[in-house]
């Protein structure tokens, strides 16, 4: 073992408390110390109140106890997104975190649902129908998922919403619990040293010295960007949001297991029910609308009365040509910003830990090989996560306004086209190693935009209609029973707060 | 109205392939028809009488019915994994077994841990960490199948069950051989002719045919070579008389200008000499450009070959199925299912070609064969694959390739390689404790082992 290597994280937030904790499980006071450095002066973008199933394992990681966790950040249970006049106005679909029924004979259950509802069958249930927490969702009910894999209370996941600035402290206590030390202060000037950092000096002129700089400075990029200079490839011309407005209200009406996507002549708004707040934001493109009649829109378009003055976040949507140069790696905004929507942001910085974890430069070893591999594997997530993002703008009938004309038209990546094609063709999901989004997500989105396969399998479109609306019927009604079985949202998250 | 599907080569890839779709095309939509390509081999490469079913394929068997028993048949052919002789630097001998090795701890894999250990001074090997190594060195066997392993089986006894599964299952054997192909500027047959003169339509040719291509060298001639890559281009066989009891593993001896492997078969040794030329069957590393275009798929060797180091082919072929059948077309004209078809078969076989090129190019045999290998231009996800190994035991892992994350890094363990650097969580576990985890792990495996009857018995 070599000696114990000092790791400095600069920024706090969810980036950096997220990083500090992690390591802390993993090396601290063993193989590294950990120092993080934040300013209470700089306020931290929240990146995402909302996220996708993958936290849970993080937390599990960390050995995290979900009812504590849920008490202490406020938190509420996600079964998916619901997304309202994205493809023309008054569609409304949810993308589910799981499946929709099940393979049969190595062949989709989605291209059977085709095959029952050819020639506009009635009575057929909607494919929505054939997923069980979509089935949930939309009766505002939860319970989790079951572990018998014959279950079809098995064939889904969960995510939470909850706080982030609560998360962070929350993550912060477990840090320091285990040796993190927290700086308090400013950083005014970065010390280059050989192709990294050697430290960082702050505004009331302490040094801080390390081996290994972690970047969570957010979209300032001190370190990556500042000090390194490392390029950045600019996606604005795919994703042209670049501002939001956010505000939180009281909560109305039931509390939903699930986030609201609602498309906005330039953007789209976030609906984030908390136990004991809604979060709101009015995502849009400076290119299309001013701050002004966004925030307005916002305003007009809230269910509770607001509890604070609308916040303006600017950001540009892109990543990092590399994410690890020399021993400076930067995870959260400053890596990278795919805007909220599908709230990939959190998930994005775990993955980016973790990959960390597994390729630490444990006693100071800085080696090339460890530094492509993360970049490979990193560029690869944010390219992928992006032609995902991508798809709910593109695959739209919308042209009433010039952002959505721009949309439609607009040039899309060689690898998002190719996708589109082969589902528009004839339903083919991709499916690849890597990669956040599985083929269920892709399905619920091609499907929720209204993107039609032209074609069925032949080997199920030959075969009588009436098996597989069989299928169908009995998958749409074990959702529906396996739903009512489920506790409203509201009485499981009260029965959590009880047990404490 | 009933279409044909016309499968030409009346082979074990073509009766695999025949007993694979009659499985699942509805039997009145379509006409399942083998067609005789009128050449002797298997469609496979044609590199032995005999030929390694890998254990991903025992599920496959049991889903067409096939009967495990009557395939091995009398006199063995059961392999826990191979001996690699003669391959390392070092001189010594090395065993890549099925199965899993060793046992993770606290989340951390097992070759991490033995990192740990070696770096402490300790000689850790991984097979006697493996249930299948251990059983194979004792010569030890269960046919119950709690074992995972291989077969080594007659490709005419193989081929003869599949035909007879197929046929049941409603697929015709024509009695005439393919006489001429019609097809057009876009790769569409649009008739196969008999030599009796009859005239067959299909929707879809696949084309079983090995290496000659009798349709899809037609409609799709485009082939890469590989050959500066996999420079072996010659493959003979010897059937020799076994001496003994077979052992139940696989034997491959490195030489200067190839490999020698020993596959024990039905009471004989198949010893089959794989070089660069010299007498015997030639053959020509590579892969067809396009194995889908127009209506004809080529599959087996007549979709691209590479030498039998490893089980490859019929895992190939076995997931070219299974993606033809996601992707069946309604039309012969069908390039959305040909492109998507074509992008994951490529990722497949080249993933299969790097394993080899990356085994050649880590073995320390001395010579100027193997001097070349390590020294050739490698494909890049080989470098970045041998690379991050060399650095620090982890692996790059690609779409759709075969082999997993564990076959490389045994592989590469097997030829020498040791990281310079493991998992650092490794670092956090107390030494002691690692050795406590490698004997209970290791004490298991001598219990299991123990209570096993030996291969003698279960062979003769």
């Amino acid at each position: 073992m070599g000696a114990r290597m000092q790791v400095v994280i600069v920024g706090g937030g969810t980036a950096g408390w997220m990083t500090a904790a992690a390591l802390a499980m993993s090396f601290a006071g063993r193989l590294a110390d950990v120092t993080l450095i934040e300013s209470e002066e700089i306020g931290t973008v929240g990146v995402g109140e909302a996220t996708v199933p993958h936290i849970r394992f993080f937390n599990q990681r960390l050995g995290i106890d979900e009812s504590d966790f849920i008490r202490r950040t406020n938190a509420t249970f996600k079964l998916g997104i619901e997304f309202r006049d994205w493809s023309r106005l008054g569609d409304s679909y949810i993308h589910p975190f799981g499946d929709f029924g099940h393979d049969i004979d190595g062949l989709p259950f989605h291209q059977h649902w085709l095959h029952a509802t050819r020639d506009d069958a009635r009575d057929m249930p909607g494919l929505e129908a054939c997923s069980l927490p979509i089935v949930a969702a939309r009766d505002n009910r939860f319970a989790p998922p079951l572990d018998d894999p014959r279950s079809i209370g098995s064939t889904y996941s969960y995510a939470y919403q909850f706080d982030a600035a609560l998360y962070a402290a929350y993550l912060r206590d477990y840090a320091e619990a285990r040796g993190v030390v927290r700086i308090e202060g400013r950083v005014d000037a970065v010390e280059p040293h050989e192709d990294g950092v050697g430290a960082v000096r702050l505004a009331d002129g302490r040094r801080i010295a390390g081996d290994l700089f972690v970047d969570c400075s957010g979209f300032r990029a001190l370190l990556i960007d500042g000090a390194l200079k490392v390029g950045h490839q600019d996606w604005s011309h795919w994703l042209p949001c670049d501002a939001a407005w956010a505000v939180p209200t009281a909560n109305t009406g039931p509390l939903t297991p699930y986030t609201r996507a609602t498309a906005r002549d330039a953007g789209w708004q976030w609906r984030i029910p908390l136990q004991h707040r809604t979060g709101n934001g009015h995502v849009f493109s400076t290119r299309f609308t001013d701050p002004e009649t966004a925030r307005t829109l916002l305003l007009d378009n809230l269910e509770g009365e607001a509890l604070a003055e609308p916040r303006m976040l600017r950001f540009r949507t892109g990543r990092r040509d590399r994410q690890w140069v020399g021993n400076c790696v930067a995870i959260g905004l400053s890596a990278g910003f795919l805007e909220p929507l599908e709230s990939t942001s959190i998930h994005l910085i775990q993955l980016a830990i973790g990959k960390l974890i597994e390729l630490f430069p444990a006693g100071g070893v800085f080696d090339p090989v460890d530094e492509a591999e993360y970049n490979r594997a990193m560029a690869l997530e944010y390219d992928r996560v992006r032609d995902f993002l991508v798809l709910h703008y593109c695959a739209t009938e919308r042209d009433d306004t010039p952002f959505w004309r721009y949309m439609r038209t607009m040039a899309l990546p060689s690898s998002l086209t190719e996708k589109i094609a082969e589902f528009r063709e004839r339903g083919i999901v991709a499916q690849y190693r890597e990669g956040m989004f599985l083929p269920a997500s892709w399905l619920a989105v091609y499907h929720g935009q209204r993107i039609v396969p032209g074609r069925v399998n032949p080997l199920i479109a030959d075969t009588p209609v009436a098996a597989s609306q069989a299928r169908v019927a009995a998958v749409a009604a074990a959702c529906q029973r396996a739903a009512a079985s489920m506790p409203t949202h509201e009485d499981y998250i009260a029965r959590i707060r009880q047990a404490a | 109205m009933t279409q044909t599907i016309a499968i030409v080569g009346a082979n074990l890839c073509g009766w695999m392939t025949a007993a694979a779709l009659a499985r699942r095309l509805p039997y009145a939509a379509y006409q399942i028809m083998v067609i005789d390509d009128g050449a002797a081999g298997d469609g496979l490469g044609d590199f032995a009488p005999m030929i390694t079913v890998p254990p991903a394929l025992v599920a496959f068997h049991a889903e067409i019915g096939l009967d495990h028993a009557a395939l091995v048949g009398a006199g063995g052919g059961h392999a826990l994994g191979v001996a690699f002789d003669g391959w390392r630097g070092d001189g010594s001998a090395a065993f890549l077994s099925y199965g899993e090795t060793g046992a993770p701890y606290e989340a951390i894999a097992f070759h991490h841990l033995v990192g740990r250990l070696r770096a402490t001074g300790a000689n850790v090997r991984l097979a006697d960490h493996a249930l299948a190594a251990v059983a194979a060195q004792t010569g030890r066997f269960a046919s119950d199948g709690s074992i995972a392993h291989a077969v080594h089986v007659r490709t005419d006894r193989y081929s003869a069950l599949l035909r007879s599964l197929a046929s049941n299952a409603g697929a015709t054997a024509s009695s005439t051989p393919l006489a001429a192909v019609h097809s057009n500027a876009d790769g569409i047959v649009e008739t196969l002719t008999l030599a009796d003169g009859s005239e067959i339509t299909p929707l879809l040719v696949l084309d079983c045919s090995g290496s000659a291509a009798v349709v899809a060298g037609r409609t799709s001639p485009a082939f890469e070579d590989w050959s500066a890559l996999l420079p072996c281009d010659r493959t003979q066989v010897a059937l020799l008389p076994a001496e003994g009891a077979p052992p139940p593993y696989t034997q491959v001896d490195a030489q200067d200008d190839g490999w020698i492997a020993t596959w024990p078969v039905d009471g004989v040794d198949v010893r089959l000499i794989c070089r660069v030329g010299g007498e015997g069957h030639p053959f020509r590393a590579g892969r067809r450009v396009e194995a889908w275009r127009g209506n004809c798929v080529a599959l087996g060797a007549a979709a691209g070959v590479l030498e039998p180091l490893h089980p490859t082919a019929l895992s190939l072929l076995l997931r070219s199925l299974a993606r033809l059948i996601q992707l069946w077309p309604a039309t012969p004209r069908a390039p959305v299912e040909a492109a998507a078809f074509n992008r994951a078969g490529a990722a497949a076989i080249e993933g299969a070609r790097d394993f080899l090129v990356a085994q050649y190019a880590v073995a320390g045999r001395a010579g100027a064969f193997w001097d070349d290998r390590r020294s050739a231009s490698l494909p890049e996800h080989v470098v970045a694959k041998r690379d991050l190994f060399a650095a620090r035991g982890r692996l790059p892992m690609y779409d759709d390739e075969p082999f997993e994350e564990e076959d490389w890094a045994a592989m590469f363990d097997a030829m020498g390689v040791v990281p310079r650097r493991y998992d650092a969580r490794a670092d956090l576990v107390p030494v002691d404790a690692i050795e406590r985890h490698l004997a209970e792990n290791r004490a298991r495996i001598i219990a299991r082992v123990r209570a096993l009857p030996s291969y003698a018995g279960v062979a003769a």
